[in-house]
């Protein structure tokens, strides 16, 4: 009985499939939080916003069409877009519907306070009330830990204007938290 | 704890520190942790990446050899090639004309040329000794026609060349 060789065509596919990955698992970790931060700020859950992740991910290793110039360009376009068609088919209220239980006057735990999913969620109804671009630079700072320089350049505009834009929606989401109400005994 | 009209009042707003330590805590456990997964990882990945996987085959090469291996569709070229190459000279000689000896196929253009070896075909149907008019003349008669006669007798045409 005759052997024939290893075709060498199989080990091209091999290396071209492992290749894909790889480039495909290093743009991810380089953009994936990111990405998650901007959708995030968009849709205020996180879930939706790590669907938002995986969705342009998917179709990025889909694609088969030109060669794209900037991937975190196409994957932020990508991700914004399904995430618009998702809020147009499901159309989500932004009712308060749940509250703060309790703000402890004397001693202020935020990871305490944070166990509580209702209040998670309370705090998720408070932001989407903010304007995006104020969502913007509080996910950039409080989950990216961007300096004032680096949201200034992703939001084209002076680090000065940030830090402004910054203390007003820190400001503006303790009024609305303040609102939900708690009270000490 | 009850929330009243009275209490809303009295209650404070959270300070700039508050509001730092609660938002760096709430988008640090808002990151869910299937963000941390690579894309490798994903079921649905995995599951396109062995739709494209071909069955391979263990396959061992019996000798080592010095030559190249000749991809399968190089080899189907060259036998396609060399057959078309088969089938046209085999129409080229097959329309070659004949030799010495007569071919099989009748050529009806022109009539054939007699050579001197080839049996002559009969004139008269009673052959050579057969008369080929009414007036009994033979072919022994023709061939002895005198090819340029005296008189103004009457005159006919000379044989056919040879």
């Amino acid at each position: 009985m005759a052997f024939k060789p290893h075709s060498n065509q199989d080990s091209q596919q091999e290396l071209e499939r492992v290749t894909e990955t790889d480039y495909l698992d290093a743009l991810y970790q380089e953009n994936s939080r990111e990405l998650w931060a901007i959708f995030y700020s968009q849709c205020s859950d996180p879930e939706r916003a790590y669907d938002a992740v995986q969705e342009c991910f998917l179709r990025l290793h889909a694609y088969t069409g030109e060669n794209i110039r900037d991937p975190r360009a196409w994957l932020l376009r990508v991700g914004q877009n399904w995430l618009r068609d998702v809020a147009r088919r499901k159309s989500s209220s932004c009712k308060l519907s749940a509250s703060l239980d309790e703000l402890p006057n004397d001693r202020f735990d935020a990871e305490d306070i944070l166990t509580s999913d209702e209040n998670r969620t309370a705090i998720r109804e408070a932001l989407q009330q903010l304007l995006e671009d104020d969502r913007k630079v509080l996910v950039m700072k409080y989950s990216l830990n961007w300096s004032s320089i680096q949201m200034a350049k992703a939001m084209i505009c002076s680090a000065a204007a940030i830090d402004m834009r910054l203390s007003r929606a820190r400001r503006r989401l303790a009024e609305l938290l303040q609102e939900q109400g708690y009270d000490n005994d | 704890m009850t929330m009243t009209d009275e209490s809303k009042n009295h209650s404070r707003a959270l300070t700039d520190n508050e509001m730092d330590q609660l938002l760096s805590a709430f988008y640090r456990l808002e990151v869910p942790q299937a963000l941390n997964g690579l894309p490798s990882t994903w079921p649905e990945l995995q599951g396109a990446q062995k739709e494209r996987q071909k069955p391979v085959a263990v396959i061992v090469a019996a000798a080592a050899s010095d030559k190249p291996a000749v991809p399968p569709v190089s080899r189907g070229i060259a036998v396609a090639v060399a057959t078309l190459a088969a089938c046209m000279m085999l129409m080229v000689f097959s329309n070659v004309p004949s030799g010495p000896k007569p071919s099989a196929t009748v050529n009806t253009t022109a009539p054939p040329v007699a050579e001197p070896d080839d049996q002559l075909m009969n004139v008269s149907a009673g052959g050579t000794d057969g008369a080929l008019d009414e007036n009994q003349t033979s072919l022994e008669e023709i061939d002895q026609i005198d090819l340029s006669p005296a008189d103004d007798g009457p005159k006919t045409k000379p044989a056919a060349a040879e």
